[in-house]
């Protein structure tokens, strides 16, 4: 027995070799992929259903803040939380208020505090008229937000 | 005399380093990878401060009246019509703007506000792209012009610092 042991022991087992380069084609592929829709922003919209953005040239690299979004349907969301509808009269509904006042900055640094207060993101629907967006804008300058970046895909 | 050339050794590279680093790579890209490419547009709402004029000089004080049918480029302080032009969402009619864009920015090349005024009516998308063709050269071409000290500038921005007059 221990000699059958020994004479197991000493033979060369054969190195197993397995042909990786379609493998490493492959990642190749998914490198260059990946490389080309990285994006150095950290803002991640959560995009609500049936809101279609509009489509623009410039490329300016968008930041976080708190984002309003407005679908068709004059549906309001205020950080992805569903708030309300404008009314046909075009009123905002006073909701939009409370839910900016929650989402208000409260970092330490007062200059990082006061510059995103003052920011807000808006996704509006490529079909809404310029009534419905002056009213959400004019509510959004009364919370003290003085920088508007408008939210676009690019073409 | 052994005259055999000997068969060279073949070396091989061992990969499982570089293979380790890849996948890591990937999940990192995997994380942060944006599927729908998404940027913003800026724009200030118009803030009124009392300041001396310092210089004589007219300020430009360009303003977009945007209607259904028509665009009015309005300039200096009792906003003469500079130029209209009959909407329509066609290529023409863009690159008419952008042309017109072009010949103010060179004769105000430190001049970046331009202030819109759209009609109720106007569709998102449309001042979205009517942004887009005031903003910067249509082909990335530069346009140059002499700023107040005499020096030559070059570049492709336009009109980009938009502010919304109806946002008070």
């Amino acid at each position: 027995m221990k000699r059958k042991f020994s004479n197991f022991r000493d033979k060369k087992s054969k190195d197993m070799e397995i042909d990786i380069t379609s493998l490493l084609d492959i990642l190749v592929i998914l490198l260059v992929f990946l490389l080309k829709s990285y994006s150095a922003s950290d803002y991640r919209p959560d995009i609500k259903n049936n809101l279609k953005m509009a489509t623009s040239r410039l490329s300016k690299i968008t930041t976080s803040a708190v984002t309003i979004q407005v679908g068709k349907d004059h549906k309001v969301w205020v950080e992805g939380k569903l708030i309300g509808k404008i009314s046909r009269g075009g009123n905002v509904p006073h909701q939009i208020v409370k839910a900016l006042e929650a989402n208000k900055n409260v970092s330490k640094d007062e200059k990082i505090r006061k510059q995103k207060n003052r920011e807000i993101n808006f996704i509006f629907d490529k079909d809404l008229s310029y009534a419905v967006i002056s009213k959400v804008m004019n509510t959004a300058s009364e919370q003290g937000k003085r920088n508007f970046n408008f939210i676009v895909t690019s073409k | 005399m052994n005259l055999k050339r000997k068969k060279p050794e073949t070396t091989k590279l061992n990969l499982i380093t570089i293979l380790d680093a890849v996948f890591i790579f990937i999940f990192f890209l995997l994380m942060s990878a944006q599927f729908v490419e998404i940027y913003k547009i800026e724009s200030e709402v118009p803030q009124v401060a009392d300041m001396e004029q310092k210089n004589k000089d007219i300020p430009l004080n360009l303003i977009l009246e945007i209607s259904k049918n028509k665009i009015l480029v309005k300039s200096g302080p009792n906003e003469n019509v500079y130029k209209s032009l009959k909407y329509s969402n066609n290529k023409q009619f863009h690159d008419g703007l952008n042309k017109i864009m072009i010949n103010l920015k060179s004769n105000n090349i430190e001049e970046d506000v331009v202030i819109l005024r759209p009609e109720k009516n106007v569709a998102y998308k449309e001042i979205v792209k009517i942004i887009d063709y005031i903003s910067q050269t249509s082909t990335k071409e530069l346009v140059s012009g002499k700023n107040k000290q005499g020096k030559v500038i070059k570049t492709s921005s336009l009109f980009n610092k938009i502010v919304f007059e109806t946002v008070i």
